[in-house]
């Protein structure tokens, strides 16, 4: 199985920090130059920068908000200016801004959907024009459970991480002819900094409850899959949803 | 591949197509390899040798898999040869296609006990074990045509269906015991039973396959290979389609 | 839409004695339709079913581990009242136990009834609605092939050879005007919840958003949709009635 990425350059948004970090750091391992992105937390970005760059690995780090496409040419060049190629982008970088719809505000709306959905667009967008003339390319988007299932509270989210697999299955028709493949990873809950703090223990015992192994999936479970998308051992896995927990969804 | 050096898999059907390619791909991570077969002793030896030949470690099991005295000596041979089993994939399979209408009882009769009864078997012979060592991983093949359904498969549709169905039923009663259960569905793949299709059949196939290729066994198998190691603990009673974005489900 | 009604049309549903089934013998009985209600067990409700809507539901008794039992509830709606519109399968029947402890004669009970009975009288059933270039199928499948149950597994298989083989067989018969589709029930309150771990309903009551078990009556609208002419655009699929407990 090739899962050696030597050679590969990966874009990892939201890299700093949980799953994007993980991912990186996965992704390093096995041998990619990695574009660490963050938007706000610049020290925890270069501390993964510094750990890959330790192991003899490539790194970068470079603040952009996905939100704002006039920062998506420079995320896309420090991928091609500085390691000579884009091959694999990661869509990991999301945001919450949880309420019920009743209470919900189209600022609430509009930030989650610019950020997981829209941005996301236009930055594979840019993403595929170096794929396209490397005739291969991997997109891999960081969609959840929750696009699949819906969540109370979390409408606005839903319906990004829901899009954002219709999105998948486009440009993987689009872009089949190019040799780029395109597929979508639905993480369960996922014990992060981020879900340390923001579940009660009521909220998390509710959850357990659903997921037949027993147990929160780790960062480097999703890590794991991703590692997997990116390489040459996925070259007939296009359009499709993984969903990566515990058997929640069994989908 | 991390982890899966050194660990013991049975692939039943390994002597040709998706099978042997699995066989192929989990040797190359230094698993030791059972190579089930049913009917053909030189294609299954061919595969040994050809694990041997490049260091690796593997013997041709014959059993017919619908049997469970043959699937139980198929398990014990294993465990007395190389004293545990980590990993089951349940790849072996047969088609007999005809039109519903024309179908023979015993046509599909001989395609659920061989693709989906024989599961069943194997799964439980290892259960045991895998539990003794709190370890386990279970790939069951299944199919494009089980998700999707395909005219002339109706008794194919309906074995590789009910193994997803087995699939993900097993997968939450073992999981408390470090037991991993998903299944795969590939699509048109490259195997001598694409080139028994009729031309038309492969034309209209490739026309509307995204990647406009029919897969190659060397392209599912590094996915079973996946599934079936350390990495994949988290994913549970899950289908992967192999599909080259044909259907997308 | 046209309304659901079935006016003139003569149906066949297996399992007519269940929890379910009678729900659907007598939904479709007082829509119009004439049914075949085949059982197993349990005369005393397809029996009270005649009673109720006389003419038009006549219990046949058969068992689907017989070969030619779907051939016999076929070839009664022929030959009482000429035609077969709709064929609807409702009978069940579990064996349950861990993997571990299945034996090969529950796997094959299950497998045999469930998934072959259900082919056999799809078989028969197509005869007559391949010549009047019109039918409806609906499967009752459940939950278990999609999602999983505990001591189930020859159940899941069963019922996912069942969804797996409606979407073939959908593909084969589309040009005949014939559709099948399928009704997946989540948690409903059943017979057969009797047989399962008693932690099992409160712990799946208190996932599922309605958080209740479904009532057998919530699942017959949908399974009247699907064998109406309204269906005319749907086929090979499958329809969940599980309040919210998946919602994949």
């Amino acid at each position: 199985m090739q899962l050696d990425l030597t050679e590969r350059v990966a874009l990892v948004t939201g890299a700093s920090r949980g799953i994007g970090r993980a991912i990186a750091l996965a992704l390093a391992a096995s041998g990619a130059a990695v574009v660490v992105n963050y938007r706000g937390s610049e020290s925890a970005a270069n501390d993964v920068v510094e750990q890959i760059t330790q192991q003899g690995g490539r790194a970068l780090a470079v603040q952009a908000d996905i939100a704002d496409e006039s920062s998506h040419d420079a995320l896309i060049k420090a991928a091609t200016g500085n390691f000579g190629r884009l091959d694999i982008l990661v869509n990991n970088a999301g945001i919450t801004r949880d309420t019920l719809l009743l209470r919900m505000k189209a600022d609430d709306i509009d930030a989650v959907l610019n950020t997981n959905l829209r941005g996301i667009m236009l930055l594979t967008k840019a993403a595929l024009r170096p794929m396209t003339k490397q005739r291969w390319g991997r997109i891999i988007n960081m969609s959840s459970i929750i696009g699949l299932t819906g969540n109370a509270g979390q409408a606005n989210y839903a319906a990004a991480k829901a899009g954002l697999l219709g999105f998948t299955k486009s440009v993987a028709l689009e872009m089949a002819s190019r040799n780029i493949t395109a597929n979508a990873i639905c993480p369960g809950f996922i014990e992060t900094d981020m879900t340390a703090h923001a579940f009660t223990d009521e909220l998390r015992a509710a959850a357990l409850q659903r997921v037949p192994l027993g147990r929160f999936g780790s960062p480097d479970d999703i890590a794991a899959t991703t590692v997997f998308l990116a390489s040459e051992a996925a070259s007939y896995i296009t359009g499709q949803t993984l969903a990566v927990d515990g058997g929640w969804t069994m989908y | 591949m991390r982890g899966l050096a050194g660990q013991v898999a049975i692939v039943t059907g390994a002597s040709r197509g998706i099978g042997r390619a699995i066989a192929l791909e989990l040797a190359s991570w230094d698993v030791k390899v059972i190579v089930n077969y049913q009917h053909n002793a030189t294609l299954a030896a061919e595969v040994v040798a050809a694990i041997q030949a490049a260091g690796g470690s593997a013997q041709a099991v014959q059993a017919d898999i619908t049997q469970p005295a043959q699937v139980q000596a198929l398990v014990d041979t294993a465990l007395a040869t190389w004293g545990a089993v980590h990993i089951l994939i349940n790849n072996a399979g047969i088609t007999r296609d005809a039109l519903f209408m024309r179908m023979k009882d015993h046509d599909w009769d001989a395609v659920i006990e061989a693709d989906l009864t024989s599961a069943f078997l194997c799964a439980q012979a290892v259960l045991a074990p895998m539990r003794q060592q709190r370890y386990g991983r279970i790939v069951n093949v299944a199919s494009l045509a089980g998700l999707a359904g395909n005219v002339g498969q109706t008794n194919y549709a309906a074995a590789k269906m009910g193994l997803i169905g087995l699939t993900k039923a097993l997968a939450r009663e073992v999981t408390a015991d470090g037991i991993v259960v998903n299944a795969v569905a590939p699509g048109y793949i490259q195997t001598e039973m694409i080139e028994t299709l009729p031309q038309w059949l492969r034309t209209w196939a490739l026309d509307v396959i995204p990647l406009k290729r029919f897969g190659t066994v060397e392209e599912v198998a590094p996915a079973v290979a996946f599934l079936a190691s350390p990495a994949a603990a988290y994913i549970i009673g899950h289908v992967l389609t192999i599909d080259g974005g044909w259907v997308m489900p | 839409m046209s309304a659901l009604t079935f006016h003139n049309q003569v149906a066949v549903v297996t399992g007519g004695s269940g929890s379910i089934g009678h729900l659907i013998v007598a939904a479709l009985a007082e829509r119009g339709a004439n049914v075949v209600a085949g059982y197993h067990q349990h005369d005393v409700v397809v029996n009270a079913l005649q009673k109720t809507f006389s003419e038009q539901v006549l219990p046949v008794q058969a068992d689907l581990r017989e070969p030619d039992a779907g051939q016999l509830l076929v070839d009664t709606a022929l030959s009482r009242w000429n035609r077969l519109d709709i064929l609807i399968t409702a009978h069940s029947m579990i064996a349950n136990a861990p993997v571990a402890e299945m034996s090969l004669e529950q796997w094959h009970a299950v497998l045999q009834v469930m998934l072959r009975g259900t082919m056999g009288i799809c078989r028969a059933a197509l005869r007559p609605m391949q010549r009047a270039r019109y039918g409806r199928i609906v499967t009752l499948t459940g939950y278990q092939p999609l999602a999983g149950a505990l001591d189930q597994a020859n159940y899941a298989a069963a019922l996912g050879g069942v969804l797996g083989f409606g979407k073939a067989l959908a593909r084969e018969v589309a040009a005949w005007g014939i559709n099948i589709n399928s009704v997946a029930p989540g948690l409903i309150e059943r017979a057969q919840i009797a047989a399962f771990d008693p932690s099992y309903v409160p712990w799946a009551t208190n996932i599922v958003p309605l958080k209740r078990l479904g009532k057998p009556n919530e699942v017959v609208p949908t399974v009247l949709l699907l064998a109406s002419e309204a269906a005319s655009y749907m086929t090979g699929q499958t329809i969940m009635v599980e309040g919210g407990w998946r919602m994949v």
